[in-house]
C-alpha cells in the first residue's frame, strides 16, 4: 500500500517535472525547425570553387534558348550539344542540357530568357542560337550569366563588336561568340555564273531582324555589282513572307533569294512550292534547303556552325573567361546543289559542281561529297589546343552567381578603410551585390559565440569564398571551414593567425592579403624628420594578436638601427589615454605609433598626450592623420582592400588559393601635416617632400 | 541543418557556462564577474597545454582547475577580506587578463593538437563519412560527433552537479545564498561554502572556456568579454522557460535549455541576414520575445478563463 503511494508520488513528480519543461522544449523545437525549413543548403549541394579541376569536375546545368524550330536551328543545336559531349559535358557526366525553343514567338522567348536567367539554381552557362536569342539573352541575363551565341550574322549589330574584349566595351565581359555572315556575294555570283540571264531577283526580309537586313544589305552591294536588280518585300512573319512572295512572283522575278531571314526559313516550304509552281528558280544560303528544290544552296554550314558554338562553350565552361575570347567571323561553307531547281537556261558549272558536297539531279540518286573543312575558327580552335589538361585553366569562368560570405569580428576606423576598398573593388570587377552575386557582411560585434554561429551558418551555406575580415574571424573561420577557399583581410600575418608556415607554404583553401607595415620606409623617414633619434614609444595591445605582431616586429627593426622602442600596454581605447600619458612621460623623442584595432579607434587620446609632452606623432595609417598624426608611413588599408577583392575575383575565377601566397601590400603612402610639422621644426629632405601628400587635419582631405 | 547542429554544440558548450554562473547566482543572488576571465583562463590553460602537447583529457581538467582557483581567489578576497563580492570578482577578473596573457605567451594561440572533440569527430566521420544526410540536408558527419560529445559533458556536468548540490555539503552551500545566518547558527561555515561555491562555478565557466577553444581551434586573450551577460542571460531564459521551481535538476536543466534557446535566437537572428550592424539589437528583441511572450499568453489565457461566461 505504502509502496503504490510512492510509486503514484513518483509518477506524479516526473509529471510534474515534465510539465515545466514543454515551454522550453517546444520553444528550442521551434526554433531548430525554423534553422532547418531555412536552410537553403539543400539547394546549393556543391562547396565553392576549391580548384580548377573541381571547377571543371562538377556537375554542369546548360540551357540553350533557340528562336524557332526551322531546320537550321535544330542543325546547329544538334551541333552544340555533339561538341559539348565530345568534351565531356555529356548526362552521363551529370551535366543537364536544357532546351527552350519560343516556335518563333519572341514574347515567349522573351519569358524563357528571364526564366533561364533567374533560374535557381543558376545556370552555369546560357547558349543562344540566332540573333534575336541572343539579344533577350542579352537584355535579359543581369546576373552576368556566362553566355554564349551562336548562328548570328553581325554581333555588331546587336552591341558585340568584332575583335578582343577591351574595356569599356559595349560586349558585357561574360559573353563571347562569333558571327556567320552569310556569304550572299559567293552566292550571286554563283547564280550569275549558272543564270547569266537572271535580271531580276526577288528577296522577303523582317526589317526587324539584323540578320535579315545584315544579309540584305551585301545582297544590295552585289547585286549591284553584277548588274542586277534586287526587288525586295517585306515579311514580318509567316503568313506574310508567303504573300510577299507571290507579290514578288507576280511582279516577274527571275530568280528567289532565300536568305538570312528566321520568318522566310521558316516559310521556305511553302516559298519553294510557289517558286516552282510560278517556274521561278529559288537560290539560298542554306545548303539544307536543296531538299527542298532550292537550285543553288550556298551558305554556312548551320551543323558546323553549331560545333563551332559548341567549341566556345567547351572553353567557357573549362575555364576561360568569356571576355577572353576574341569575338570573330567565321563561316564554315558548304554548297548543295539541286539541278531540278534550275531554270530552263540555267548552266550547270563544272567548277561549281566541283565545290559542291551534295547535288540533287534526279531521278538520279543524288551525289554526296565528303569536303574537308573546318569546324572551329582557328583563334578558338588554338584556345581549345592551349587549354591545360583536365581542364585545369586556371583562369576559369566566374561561377554563376557566386556567394561570398564576409565576416568580421568587430568593427574599428581600419576595418572601415579596408572594407570600404574591398567593396569598392569589387564593384569595379563587375560583382553586384544581389544582381550577380550574394555578398553579405556578418560582423560579431566582439561576441565569441555569434563569431561561432556565424561561422556555421557560412559554413551550411556553403558559399563560393569565404572573406574573414581579423584574426580571430580568421582562426574561427580555419576551424570549420575546410574545403571553401578562404581570402582574408585585416590581419597582420596569416603565419601568426595559424593559417600557414609561411606566405607561400599555407592551408591550400587558404590565401588573403596581410597589412604588413613599411618598417623601414617609417624608419627612413622618422630618422630624417628627427636627427639623433634615439628613444621612441607606442602604445601597444596586448591582448591583440595584431598589435603584438606589429610591436615585436617594430621592436626589432628599431633595435637594429640604435633606437630604443618603449612600449606601453592599453587593450581597450579607454585605457589609451592614461597609457599615452604615461608613455609620453618617459623622455621619448616621438611616438611612432603601430597600427591596430585599438589605437586607430582612440588615436586623438595619443595626440592629446603627446602635445601636451611637446612631441610629434607618427602613425602606420593614413587615418591617423585626421586624430593628428604629424607624418604617416601608412599601407593604404582600402588598397588592402582592393588586393583583397582581386584575391577574391581570382579564387572565383578558379584559380586555387594553394597557388596563391600570401600578399603583403605593395605600395606605401607618405602622408604629412605642415602645420605639425612646423609646429614640432621638422623638415624632410626635398626628394622626400615630393613623394609627399599633404592632408589637413581637420578634413583629413589630400592636397 | 549544419548551423542547427553546430549551434545545438555551441549552446550546450554555453550551457556549462550557464551552469557556473547559475550556480554563483545562487551562492550570492549576485552575478560572479570572475567569469569574463575564469572563461578564457580555461581556454587559455587548455591551449597552452595542447600546443605544449599535453592531451587533451588533462588539458581540459587543467583549464578546469585553473577556474577554481580563480574562483577560489575570489571567495578568498570576498570571505577573508571582507571585499564587496562583486569588487573581488571585478579585481580577480582584470588580474587574470594578464595571467591570461601570460599562460599562452601571446594574445592569441590557435590550436592545431588533437583536441577532446578529436575521437568523437573523427568516430563520427567513420561511422558515415565525410558527411552524411538528414532531412535531405548534408551534415558534416564531424559536427554530429562535436554534438555528441558536448551532450555527454553537459549531461555529466549536469548531473554531477545535481548530485552534489543534494549532498550535504551541496544543500549547505544552497543554504549559504538563501540564509546564511541559519546556517551559521548551524555551525556550518560560511565562509568554506562562499569560497567552495564560487571555485566550483568558475571551475564550470572554465570548462566551457576549455570546451569552446577548442571547438573553434584558438584561445583568444579577448574572448571572455561579455560571457557573463550571456551566462546570466541564459539562466534567466531557462528561468523564465520553466517557471518558479524547487526541484534543483529542473532549475539546472532550464539554465541549459535557456544557453541553446539563446544560441539558437542569435542563430535565427544571423540567418535572417540582417544588416551587420542588426545583429544585437535584433538579439535582444528575440530573446525579449521569447523571455516575454510565453507570460504574456499565460496572463492572456488566465484574464480569459476569469472573464468566461459560467
Amino acid at each position: 500500500m505504502e509502496a503504490n503511494f510512492f510509486a503514484r508520488m513518483y509518477r506524479v513528480k516526473v509529471f510534474y517535472s515534465a510539465r515545466r519543461l514543454i515551454l522550453g522544449i517546444l520553444l528550442i523545437a521551434a526554433a531548430s525547425a525554423v534553422l532547418v525549413l531555412s536552410d537553403r543548403s539543400v539547394q546549393r549541394p556543391t562547396g565553392g570553387a576549391l580548384d580548377a579541376a573541381a571547377h571543371a569536375a562538377r556537375p554542369r546545368r546548360i540551357a540553350v534558348i533557340q528562336i524557332s524550330s526551322i531546320d537550321a536551328m535544330n542543325v546547329g543545336r544538334l551541333g552544340v550539344i555533339e561538341r559539348l559531349k565530345e568534351a565531356g559535358f555529356s548526362e552521363s557526366t551529370g551535366t543537364t542540357f536544357d532546351v527552350f525553343n519560343a516556335e518563333g514567338d519572341v514574347g515567349t522567348l522573351g519569358q524563357m530568357a528571364a526564366a533561364v536567367c533567374s533560374a535557381s539554381p543558376p545556370y552555369d552557362l546560357v547558349v543562344s542560337l540566332s540573333t534575336v536569342a541572343a539579344q533577350t539573352v542579352l537584355r535579359a541575363n543581369k546576373r552576368g550569366l556566362p553566355h554564349v551565341f551562336g548562328l548570328v550574322v553581325s554581333p555588331p549589330g546587336f552591341g558585340v563588336p568584332l575583335g578582343p574584349w577591351t574595356e569599356g566595351s559595349t560586349r558585357p565581359a561574360n559573353v563571347a561568340g562569333f558571327g556567320t555572315l552569310q556569304p550572299a556575294k559567293l552566292l550571286l555570283m554563283a547564280m550569275h555564273t549558272s543564270a547569266p540571264n537572271v535580271k531580276r531577283l526577288g528577296c522577303v526580309w523582317n526589317p526587324a531582324e539584323a540578320n535579315a537586313e545584315a544579309s540584305v544589305k551585301l545582297g544590295r552591294a552585289a547585286c549591284a555589282e553584277l548588274g542586277i536588280e534586287l526587288l525586295e518585300a517585306n515579311g514580318t512573319n509567316v503568313s506574310e513572307v508567303a504573300t510577299a512572295t507571290d507579290v514578288l512572283i507576280s511582279r516577274g522575278i527571275d530568280c528567289f533569294w532565300i536568305l538570312a531571314d528566321t520568318n522566310v526559313i521558316a516559310a521556305a516550304p511553302t516559298v519553294t512550292d510557289r517558286c516552282r509552281k510560278a517556274h521561278v528558280p529559288v537560290i539560298t544560303n542554306f545548303p539544307d534547303l536543296s531538299k527542298l528544290g532550292a537550285a543553288i544552296n550556298y551558305g554556312a554550314d548551320y551543323h558546323a556552325m553549331g560545333v563551332s558554338t559548341g567549341a566556345i562553350a567547351e572553353l567557357v565552361l573549362k575555364g576561360v573567361a568569356p571576355r577572353d575570347i576574341p569575338c570573330e567571323n567565321f563561316l564554315p561553307i558548304a554548297l548543295q546543289l539541286n539541278y531540278s531547281g534550275f531554270g530552263e537556261n540555267w548552266i550547270r558549272v563544272p567548277e561549281l559542281a566541283a565545290l559542291a558536297e551534295t547535288i540533287y539531279d534526279p531521278p538520279a540518286p543524288p551525289i554526296v561529297r565528303k569536303v574537308e573543312r573546318e569546324l572551329v575558327p582557328p583563334s578558338i580552335g588554338a584556345m581549345l589546343a592551349a587549354l591545360p589538361a583536365a581542364g585545369a585553366a586556371v583562369n576559369a569562368a566566374p561561377l554563376a552567381m557566386p556567394t561570398i560570405a564576409v565576416l568580421t569580428y568587430n568593427r574599428t576606423p581600419n576595418f572601415e578603410d579596408c572594407h570600404r576598398g574591398f567593396m569598392q573593388e569589387m564593384g569595379v570587377l563587375g560583382y553586384k551585390n544581389g544582381v550577380n552575386c550574394t555578398l553579405q557582411l556578418r560582423d560579431a560585434q566582439l561576441d565569441i559565440g555569434a563569431l561561432g554561429t556565424i561561422v556555421a551558418a557560412i559554413a551550411e551555406e556553403k558559399p563560393d569564398v569565404v572573406v574573414p575580415f581579423t584574426t580571430p574571424a580568421l582562426q574561427a573561420t580555419l576551424r570549420r571551414i575546410k574545403n571553401v577557399p578562404i581570402v582574408f583581410s585585416l590581419i597582420a600575418s596569416g603565419v601568426a593567425a595559424g593559417a600557414g608556415k609561411s606566405n607561400d607554404d599555407h592551408l591550400p583553401n587558404v590565401t588573403g592579403a596581410q597589412i604588413t607595415c613599411d618598417w623601414a620606409r617609417m624608419l627612413e623617414v622618422a630618422t630624417a624628420a628627427i636627427p639623433n633619434l634615439k628613444r621612441v614609444g607606442t602604445v601597444f595591445a596586448p591582448s591583440e594578436v595584431n598589435s603584438v605582431y606589429h610591436r615585436n616586429e617594430w621592436q626589432h627593426v628599431l633595435n637594429a638601427a640604435g633606437i630604443e622602442l618603449i612600449s606601453v600596454a592599453a587593450d581597450r581605447p579607454t585605457e589609451l589615454p592614461e597609457a599615452a600619458e604615461g608613455l609620453a612621460t618617459q623622455g621619448i623623442q616621438a611616438i611612432l605609433q603601430i597600427s591596430d584595432n585599438s589605437s586607430s579607434t582612440g588615436f586623438a587620446a595619443i595626440v592629446k598626450s603627446a602635445d601636451r609632452a611637446n612631441i610629434p606623432v607618427f602613425a602606420f595609417s593614413p587615418g591617423a592623420m585626421r586624430a593628428g598624426a604629424t607624418i604617416s608611413v601608412s599601407r593604404d588599408f582600402e588598397d588592402v582592400g582592393r588586393e583583397c577583392a582581386r584575391l577574391v575575383d581570382k579564387v572565383l575565377h578558379g584559380q586555387s588559393p594553394a597557388t596563391i601566397p600570401f600578399t603583403d601590400p605593395k605600395e606605401t603612402m607618405l602622408l604629412i601635416n605642415p602645420i605639425r610639422m612646423a609646429r614640432y621644426g621638422i623638415t624632410l629632405p626635398k626628394p622626400m617632400m615630393d613623394g609627399a601628400r599633404v592632408v589637413t587635419e581637420s578634413t583629413g582631405s589630400v592636397k | 541543418m549544419s548551423l542547427l547542429i553546430a549551434t545545438l554544440a555551441i549552446g550546450l558548450v554555453f550551457g556549462v557556462l550557464a551552469l557556473g554562473i547559475y550556480l554563483s547566482f545562487r551562492v550570492y543572488q549576485l552575478p560572479d564577474i570572475t567569469a569574463d576571465g575564469s572563461f578564457p583562463l580555461g581556454a587559455a590553460i587548455t591551449a597552452r597545454l595542447l600546443r605544449d602537447g599535453v592531451d587533451p583529457v588533462t588539458a581540459t581538467i587543467a583549464g578546469m582547475a585553473g577556474g577554481a582557483l580563480a574562483g577560489a581567489i575570489t571567495g578568498a578576497i570576498h570571505v577573508h577580506f571582507k571585499v564587496n563580492a562583486l569588487l573581488s570578482g571585478i579585481l580577480v577578473m582584470t588580474a587574470l587578463y594578464s595571467v591570461n596573457l601570460r599562460i599562452m605567451g601571446a594574445s592569441n594561440v590557435p590550436i592545431k593538437a588533437n583536441t577532446i572533440f578529436t575521437p568523437f569527430e573523427q568516430g563520427a566521420i567513420a561511422w558515415f563519412g565525410q558527411e552524411t544526410s538528414i532531412l535531405g540536408r548534408s551534415v558534416p558527419s564531424s559536427d554530429l560527433g562535436l554534438l555528441l560529445a558536448t551532450t555527454i559533458v553537459v549531461g555529466v556536468a549536469g548531473i554531477l552537479l545535481v548530485l552534489f548540490l543534494k549532498t550535504e555539503l551541496g544543500a549547505a552551500m544552497r543554504a549559504t545564498g538563501d540564509n546564511a545566518r541559519m546556517l551559521r547558527a548551524l555551525g556550518t561555515s560560511t565562509d568554506r561554502m562562499t569560497i567552495l561555491g564560487l571555485a566550483l562555478s568558475n571551475a564550470l565557466v572554465a570548462l566551457s572556456g576549455s570546451l569552446f577553444a577548442q571547438m573553434q581551434s584558438f584561445a583568444d586573450a579577448q574572448m571572455g568579454i561579455g560571457v557573463i551577460v550571456l551566462g546570466l542571460a541564459s539562466v534567466i531564459l531557462g528561468q523564465s522557460l520553466i517557471g518558479p521551481v524547487r526541484s534543483i535538476a529542473l532549475a539546472i536543466i532550464g539554465a541549459v535549455m535557456g544557453a541553446v534557446l539563446f544560441r539558437l535566437l542569435v542563430a535565427i537572428a544571423i540567418r535572417m541576414g540582417l544588416d551587420a550592424n542588426d545583429l544585437k539589437l535584433v538579439t535582444a528583441v528575440v530573446v525579449l520575445a521569447a523571455i516575454v511572450g510565453p507570460t504574456w499568453l499565460k496572463s492572456i489565457a488566465r484574464k480569459r478563463g476569469t472573464h468566461a461566461p459560467a
